[in-house]
């Protein structure tokens, strides 16, 4: 890196590092423990920005987990144990609350996941806290080590910046990796998360277990610092305060928990010397009470906190978001007018095999399309059979039965309400219907759940795309690399060679693939900046990433302009010549339909009316009448 | 077995206070698919404006009425400004967002509160009948006893709450709230004001907690942190309630109180500490987790698009 | 016959969307007192955009709206229902948990009739719509398809709008019901009834309207007499991309 870019990138980090480190010695003890308050509070506010920033789960107990290492502080002191393990030990007796939590919690959703929240914080109160309280389990020790003594307020600030520095270290690590995008990816849509083979289950209880143990973590260092732990600190609205602090701050955000630890802190100190030996409890009503209106007023007028509003007011920081180092211009993601990017979509010009290449497939010159050399025991790339789905008296399918050839691309074209979208929901495994297999070249799928069958090959885009706005057009194709990425949470947080090179190489896969279509150019813009047609464009191309074996388009061409739909009619083309992909399509579009299709199937009211090459189709008077009603043709 | 009975109808007066919150919680989330996070902070704030009127009168019947009225009558304003400012401008917002709003509405009403009345632990001087009630007798038990006031309490929660389901099911009010509930697109549709409805039933539904937290307050403590703590009760048994059916806000109140009543007390051989307030919760979890299926098809799963 | 007369609905160059995403692109329409027009076009084209923009579901961004020449573009729907306009959405939007006749009252809710009156009005709906009557307690959310976009027809003739607009009349519905449908619109049009309907099926729609526009991609492509359009190759070169 040159020398000027390597003050950019490490200058900020070296400067708050020196800041942090002098700061204790150049203030008043009382002053260095607000610093260690501030810091604690900070990844309170952290654990939040996992579990409710990125993966979209309202907590209301975090006090109880945070609660939860206070307590074990204390027994552990009771118990002389070494300060070194307190942490280690608060977070694995995390790790069970917050699985158990999940499990019952995470497949509701969001709101009754909050109120199994408000349970759990019940119930650790009462037959935890207040018990363990009663019988006496109240001090916390400040440890010493050799010569330090962490009584002295100084040495405990720096060992509280030292922890917080590894959790925010591993958490931007997280959230920069794949785990992070596919929380995001999960908060955004479960459909489209699981149709990229995220498992949305395990991640949200992967998220609420680094939650956990972030806030158990910070417990720990909370009761040391004011080495005593009492139930009456973790109640309910302890569990608000954190809730609210962050959302002020900017939920969502790494940056935004830091300085939902100054909010937690500092309203009380700064009014302090006002309030000197006056009434006590507006002392301690002063900072919930701002909390609770600055609280009200973010939801209700500016959702993503402080710091929306700077980036809104055009605040340009790298810190701001953690995204890869590209150029990126800061928008409001809310913006009103269709925002000209200053970019149209160039027409189809890709030489042939570029594509290929990209993805590094060597392109199938040997034709996997052509049918010629057919081995005949050879099972179709995807076969629906016998599919019924009944909602209640009406049949939305019944009896459908379709099959794709390896390397087909098949239409599937009726008036709305024929269960189109119903037919491919079944297949993807987003409904179960009430008949009927899917089989995914010869095995049977039924009975996966729907990642799973993203993971075997089957890939899919929606109506509506379903982009994470907040992410850009770069990092929103990584997602679709989700399922040939091994490594997982401990990978991103140490930084194995191995997680580091697969990160990289599917970064440079992602590139290649953006080179080779032609859109490098908006790469590094946010997904929420794109014009409809272009975020169609990019979630057909995220579908497509992973090379399924089967890919499934569900209205491709719906909000595409003309020249859109001609770019993209090409991609489709390509991607099924050159790179073997069966293909399978619910369109309107009949200019489309009929002039790539190698096959079409017409429903009907939930039936197969006909099938047959796109000619066959368009001349059969049944599928006419079903289009423009039955005798239509002009007398 | 005389315990038994005695816990039992413990249980079933302590339970009344539950239902007649719950009622309101769930009045308001039909109206609005809002949880009304912050009912518990309505009433207390209004528990406490009877308590300013009480404070130093002898308990007289007229002042406590009044006293009363006032209370409900600001709670119901409360109700009405949160959703106005707070739930109204969230409508296309999603789902979460109202829930987060409401929550800061109860800290901010606690904060207030503490900030106008303190935390201490007060009373407040009424007129209601304290005497306890041999109710026993009347099947051989002599021993189990009933407070007069807790009886009390009971019948206003049948009466309040039966009055409510005969509202929701057959004035056009009621008609209006059950169809914004089914369907407020539509409902707006055929010029139903969403909005102004919605704030009505906030309105009631804050009363309707209110009238809970003031009977409760009147008859053991007033202080903000028991309040709140009923409040997470009554959302046990709203769920119970499938966050729909009133009568079974009837019923699942006394429910619940019967069972923390049974939990709280020694008949696993020893008390469990804090069971009895928790085991609502277990209860809870168990509740959710059979009807799994039905809540994410009732709350629009996207699974059948 | 009516060409003096100021046109009841009157659309100029409307501009109407999702957020950042444009779907149309100037729309001008006019419907008449007394009229049946009818909206064709392929999917994706701005049918129901159009419908929601008139009814105030959605904020248009150029344009204007008038009905009976008072401005309604840009009024929040309970507004623009009072002022006449009643749009039957997609997708049989009954209440489900109420009964067949609860769901006519509500019909009726904008006219704030006594008790009485509105029972009178429910029963002239079970004339019209005798399987209706059959059901009354039933609750919506079990009746099929037919009865329940029968109801929602009926719920919006309880509003005595001056407009009606049906989006997607036939949506979901087997074509004997389809036919059932609009012979029911027919009937209340020679009624008196104006209305606005939306349809895929194009014969269906040309046999009771008496006008029609075809949309695509946003704008008017095509516009003239049911007469006219029925004899055109451009309508079905419209939906099925180009003469075969």
């Amino acid at each position: 890196m040159r020398p000027d870019g390597v003050l950019r990138t490490f200058g900020p980090w070296v400067a708050l590092a020196v800041a942090l480190a002098v700061y204790p010695f150049t203030v008043s003890p009382y002053w260095a423990l607000i610093g260690s308050f501030v810091v604690v509070y900070s990844v309170v506010a952290l654990s939040l920005t996992v579990l409710t920033g990125w993966a979209g789960a309202v907590s209301l107990s975090q006090a109880a987990f945070v609660g939860l290492g206070a307590f074990t502080a204390a027994e552990l002191t009771a118990r002389n144990v070494n300060f070194a393990l307190w942490i280690p030990i608060a977070m694995l007796l995390s790790v069970p609350a917050s699985v158990i939590t999940g499990a019952v919690a995470l497949r509701l959703p969001g709101l009754y996941f909050a109120v199994v929240t408000l349970a759990f914080g019940v119930v650790a109160q009462y037959m935890l806290f207040i018990p363990l309280e009663n019988a006496g389990t109240t001090q916390v020790a400040r440890p010493r080590f050799g010569s330090v003594d962490f009584a002295d307020e100084r040495s405990f600030f720096l060992l509280c910046v030292l922890c917080a520095s590894l959790a925010f270290g591993a958490t931007l690590r997280i959230g920069r990796g794949k785990t992070g995008r596919a929380l995001l990816t999960v908060r955004t849509s479960r459909t489209a998360a699981e149709a990229l083979a995220v498992d949305s289950v395990r991640y949200r209880t992967v998220a609420f277990v680094v939650s956990g143990c972030l806030a158990s973590g910070a417990g720990v260092l909370l009761g040391t610092l004011i080495q005593s732990s009492r139930s009456n600190q973790f109640t309910l609205f302890a569990s608000i305060q954190y809730l609210a602090v962050t959302f002020i701050g900017g939920i969502g955000s790494v940056l935004g928990a830091a300085m939902a630890g100054a909010l937690q802190v500092l309203p009380t100190e700064l009014i302090r010397p006002l309030i000197e030996g006056r009434d006590s409890d507006v002392l301690r009503q002063f900072a919930p009470l701002l909390q609770a209106t600055l609280l009200l007023v973010v939801v209700v007028l500016r959702p993503d906190g402080v710091l929306g509003l700077l980036r809104s007011i055009g605040v340009r920081a790298r810190l701001l978001e953690p995204r890869p180092p590209r150029e990126a211009a800061f928008a409001s993601p809310s913006s009103r007018a269709r925002r000209d990017i200053g970019f149209t979509l160039p027409d189809w010009d890709i030489a042939p095999g570029v594509l290929a290449a990209a993805v590094g497939r060597a392109p199938s010159a040997d034709g996997r399309s052509a049918t010629d050399e057919v081995v005949l025991d050879t099972p179709a790339a995807l076969a629906a059979t016998g599919v019924s789905v009944r909602f209640g008296a009406v049949a939305a399918l019944d009896e459908v039965s379709l099959s794709v050839q390896p390397g087909e691309l098949v239409a599937i074209i009726g008036p709305n309400g024929a269960g189109k979208t119903t037919l491919f929901n079944c297949c993807s495994g987003f409904l179960v219907p009430d008949s009927g297999t899917v089989q995914l070249h010869g095995t049977d799928i039924t009975s996966f759940p729907a990642h799973r069958r993203a993971a075997a090959g089957l890939g899919r885009s929606f109506q509506t795309p379903r982009l994470v706005e907040s992410m850009s057009v770069f990092e929103n194709l990584l997602v679709g690399f989700h399922p040939r990425i091994a490594h997982g949470v401990p990978g991103e947080i140490a930084g194995f060679t191995y997680a580091l090179e697969e990160e990289r190489e599917i970064r440079r896969r992602s590139g290649a693939l953006l080179d080779s279509v032609g859109l490098s150019a908006i790469g590094g813009l946010a997904a929420g900046d794109l014009p409809s047609g272009l975020r169609k464009v990019i979630e057909v191309l995220r579908a497509l990433v992973p090379v399924p074996d089967v890919l499934l388009l569900d209205e491709p061409s719906a909000g595409l302009d003309p020249r859109e739909t001609r770019w993209l009619a090409r991609l489709i083309q390509t991607v099924n010549r050159e790179l073997g992909v069966s293909v399978v399509l619910i369109e309107h579009d009949m200019s489309l339909v009929m002039g790539i299709s190698d096959y079409v199937y017409v429903l009907e009211f939930g039936r197969m009316l006909a099938s047959g090459t796109p000619g066959e189709v368009r001349s059969n008077p049944e599928v006419i009448a079903a289009y423009l009603g039955k005798e239509a043709l002009p007398a | 077995m005389e315990l038994y009975a005695q816990l039992v109808v413990n249980g079933i007066t302590n339970g009344a206070v539950y239902g007649l919150l719950a009622a309101g919680f769930v009045l308001v989330y039909r109206a609005s698919r809002a949880l009304n996070f912050a009912q518990a902070g309505m009433g207390a704030f209004g528990a406490y404006v009877l308590f300013d009127v009480m404070k130093d009168s002898g308990g007289g019947g007229g002042r406590y009425a009044a006293g009363f009225a006032l209370g409900v009558a600001v709670a119901a304003v409360l109700g009405l400004l949160t959703e106005r400012l707070a739930i109204r401008p969230l409508r296309r917002a999603p789902a979460l967002a109202p829930l987060i709003a409401t929550v800061g509405v109860l800290l901010l009403l606690q904060t207030l509160i503490i900030l106008r009345w303190g935390g201490d632990l007060r009373s407040i001087p009424n007129p209601l009948p304290k005497k306890p009630w041999r109710i026993g007798r009347i099947v051989g038990f002599e021993s189990v006893v009933v407070n007069q006031s807790a009886v009390l309490i009971l019948v206003v929660m049948i009466v309040l709450v039966s009055v409510l389901a005969l509202v929701v099911t057959r004035t056009r009010w009621g008609l209006t709230i059950r169809s914004i509930s089914d369907n407020p697109d539509g409902a707006a549709g055929l010029g139903v004001p969403v909005g102004r409805v919605s704030g009505q039933a906030w309105a009631l539904g804050a009363a309707i907690g209110a009238v809970a937290a003031l009977l409760a307050a009147s008859t053991t403590i007033l202080n903000p942190y028991t309040l709140f703590l009923l409040q997470i009760k009554a959302l046990v048994v709203g769920v119970f309630a499938g966050l729909k059916d009133l009568r079974l806000c009837l019923i699942g109140g006394p429910l619940l109180g019967i069972v923390e009543s049974l939990a709280g007390s020694r008949i696993f051989g020893h008390q469990v500490a804090g069971l009895s307030d928790s085991v609502g919760f277990f209860a809870l979890v168990a509740l959710l987790l059979l009807r799994a299926n039905t809540i994410t098809e009732t709350l629009g799963d996207t699974r059948a698009t | 016959m009516n060409g003096q007369a100021a046109p009841l609905l009157a659309v100029t160059g409307l501009c109407s969307g999702y957020g950042p995403v444009q779907v149309l692109y100037g729309i001008d329409l006019e419907v008449s007192r007394g009229e049946v027009v009818a909206l064709l076009g392929p999917n994706g084209a701005g049918k129901t955009t159009l419908l929601r923009t008139i009814a105030g579901q959605i904020l248009p961004s150029a344009g204007t709206i008038t009905v009976n020449g008072h401005c309604v573009g840009g009024l929040a729907p309970e507004r623009v229902v009072g002022a006449g306009v009643v749009l039957v959405d997609e997708g049989r939007q009954v209440f489900p948990t109420l009964t067949v006749a609860e769901n006519l009252v509500m019909g009726a809710h904008r006219r704030r009739l006594p008790a009485k009156s509105v029972a009178a009005e429910c029963e002239r709906a079970y004339d019209l719509f005798p399987r209706l009557a059959e059901r009354r307690d039933q609750l919506a959310g079990r009746l099929s398809g037919g009865e329940q976009q029968m109801l929602v027809i009926a719920r919006a003739l309880l509003a005595e709008p001056e407009l009606m607009m049906i989006d997607e009349a036939s949506m979901g519905l087997a074509p004997n019901i389809s036919e059932f449908v609009f012979e029911t619109i027919g009937r209340l049009a020679a009624d008196g009834l104006t209305v606005l309907v939306t349809e895929q099926y194009v014969r269906l729609a040309l046999e009771v309207a008496g006008r029609g526009y075809v949309l695509k991609q946003g704008h008017i492509d095509i516009a003239g007499t049911a007469e006219e359009l029925r004899r055109s190759d451009l309508v079905e070169a419209s939906y099925l991309g180009g003469v075969s």
